[in-house]
């Protein structure tokens, strides 16, 4: 991991050794080679405002407009939560955030933060009280940075160029007063006109007890603070350029799209599937009874040709009733007393039948109907006509 | 857009599927009409063999029947004595000659009913003499007898000429 100051040079820093580069050196190269960096930024500008907290999306949009409102030039801006419903929103110019990104790509960049930021999370993790008003005075050698905290409200950075820490002593006063005129309403409760200045300096902390004996002064034992600050600034904040968040919402809504397209060729793909698979059912069926109707077909147009061919056959084999011969034992078998009124022979169900009706001549006794030959399985009734007796017989032939 | 489309799919899916139970309705209709026709068609195999097994000869018209029916009431009438009258007694108008046929066990096979009187005969008349030119006559011809009845001295034959 690398931790990266941007100022009006630029440190750079492994967690170990610091490097100082400026931009219009050559040695700007030397960032291709990073993996992963934490950033921070002097230039940036602060506001407190006030916006509901309740709707994210409207608070964003509120506290965006209010700080174009004052700042009018096109800034990127974060905000993090102060108070109930009080927010500090912190900008960076648009500009420098696309200068940023051409050194180092977004995609090696863990987190972006103010310098006050990066430097408030070295305070934290160092247990500074920050419940006081604190003026620290980071020493980079050239450039003296003075950032002004109340809590976790923090102004906007001023850089003064010189040594001399009776030069550095308006400033930091300046710079009190103007961000206690900043906050206005938003001041912590109970500021008073003190305040504390911590500075990483030993010169310029005993130059100011010398100078302003009544200041309260703090010595804060490291060279860099800010970068130092990066080490335990572990949030995934960042500033983005507005392309990036466009190609990011780009790339969501081209996700959201594949995906609910994903949705619906799933949809249509289990519809696809049922039709196709009634379809291929439906086909081979369907298939399958034009062969049985051609068999269908050859066998009747096989059995027609038989039929016409066979029935003369079956004619000659269903004439086998002799109907002289049976007439003729059945008048051998029937008594002389008997007469035959009338017969029929008859075919029913392939079955033939002969019916015959007897009356018993005049003047002579009914002997019965003897039950031989074919007799046996006669049924036999007997009915009276004309004052006689009669035999209605059914022989099964 | 993105609901669109889903709604699209659903829509187009909600097609789909109506189709597919449509098919499958037609599907199972058709599945059973196979059915049916396998056990047709078996039943047509089994026939077909079962009737394998008569002697084939070669079909007669029904015309050429009709004639060889007549014919021979003549050579009956002729060399046995006994007169007989045909009557065609299926349908009384003769419009169309097809109109008297009756379907018949077999396919394509034309039945044409008829009825033969034979001529009142007195008391002494050898029914079995009469039975027996019936009888030849019946073998003789491709005619099928279905009921031969005598009432008050009168003999009627009822059947059908057989013919393609």
């Amino acid at each position: 991991m690398n931790y990266l100051l941007f100022n009006n040079e630029i440190l750079i820093s492994d967690g170990q050794v610091v490097k100082k580069i400026d931009q219009g050196d050559g040695s700007i190269e030397s960032f291709g080679s990073i993996e992963k960096a934490r950033v921070c930024c002097v230039d940036v500008d602060v506001m407190i405002a006030s916006a509901p907290e309740d709707y994210l999306d409207k608070k964003d949009n509120i506290l965006a407009q209010k700080f174009q409102d004052i700042y009018s030039n096109d800034y990127i801006t974060l905000n993090e939560r102060i108070d109930s419903n009080i927010f500090q929103v912190i900008g960076i110019k648009s500009e420098k955030l696309k200068e940023i990104y051409s050194l180092i790509p977004s995609s090696k960049v863990d987190t972006f933060l103010p310098y006050a930021q990066a430097l408030r999370s070295l305070l934290v993790q160092r247990q500074v009280a920050m419940s006081r008003s604190i003026i620290f005075v980071d020493d980079l050698g050239q450039e003296k940075l003075i950032t002004v905290f109340d809590g976790l409200k923090f102004s906007r950075t001023r850089t003064v160029h010189t040594d001399k820490t009776e030069d550095i002593l308006p400033d930091i006063k300046r710079s009190h007063i103007d961000f206690n005129k900043k906050l206005g309403e938003f001041a912590s409760t109970g500021l008073s006109g003190d305040f504390t200045v911590m500075t990483n300096s030993q010169q310029i902390a005993s130059g100011i007890k010398l100078l302003e004996p009544g200041i309260a002064v703090e010595f804060l034992d490291c060279t860099y603070p800010a970068l130092e600050g990066l080490k335990y600034a572990d949030t995934p904040i960042k500033y983005r350029i507005h392309e990036e968040i466009i190609r990011e919402r780009q790339q969501k809504e081209l996700r959201i799209k594949l995906m609910y397209l994903m949705i619906a060729f799933s949809i249509c793909f289990g519809g696809a599937i049922f039709f196709g698979y009634n379809k291929m059912a439906y086909s081979s069926i369907a298939y399958s009874i034009e062969n049985d109707k051609l068999n269908n077909l050859r066998l009747k147009t096989a059995l027609n040709r038989i039929d016409q061919y066979i029935y003369r056959e079956y004619l000659r084999k269903s004439k086998s009733i002799n109907y002289s011969n049976i007439f003729f034992e059945l008048s051998e078998l029937l008594p002389s007393t008997y007469e035959i009124s009338s017969f029929k022979f008859i075919e029913q169900n392939n079955h033939w039948f002969l019916d015959v009706y007897l009356l018993t001549q005049e003047g002579q006794f009914d002997d019965g109907v003897p039950r031989t030959g074919m007799l046996k399985r006669a049924k036999i009734e007997s009915f009276i006509i004309k004052n006689s007796i009669g035999k209605y017989l059914r022989i099964p032939l | 857009m993105n609901k669109l489309m889903i709604v699209a799919a659903l829509m187009i899916t909600f097609l789909l599927i109506h189709s597919g139970l449509i098919l499958r309705e037609k599907a199972t209709q058709v599945r059973q009409e196979k059915e049916n026709m396998s056990t047709e068609n078996i039943a047509l195999s089994d026939e077909i063999d079962e009737k394998r097994k008569f002697r084939q000869s070669q079909p007669e018209s029904i015309a050429n029947a009709l004639t060889l029916l007549v014919n021979e009431i003549k050579m009956v009438e002729i060399y046995g004595g006994t007169r007989m009258t045909m009557v065609f007694t299926s349908k009384r108008d003769n419009a169309d000659i097809q109109d008297h046929f009756v379907d018949t066990e077999f396919r394509h096979v034309k039945g044409f009913p008829l009825t033969i009187c034979v001529d009142r005969f007195s008391d002494e008349t050898d029914m079995v003499a009469v039975l027996n030119d019936i009888y030849l006559l019946e073998n003789r011809t491709d005619l099928k007898v279905s009921e031969i009845s005598m009432q008050s001295n009168g003999l009627i034959v009822k059947g059908e000429l057989y013919g393609i």
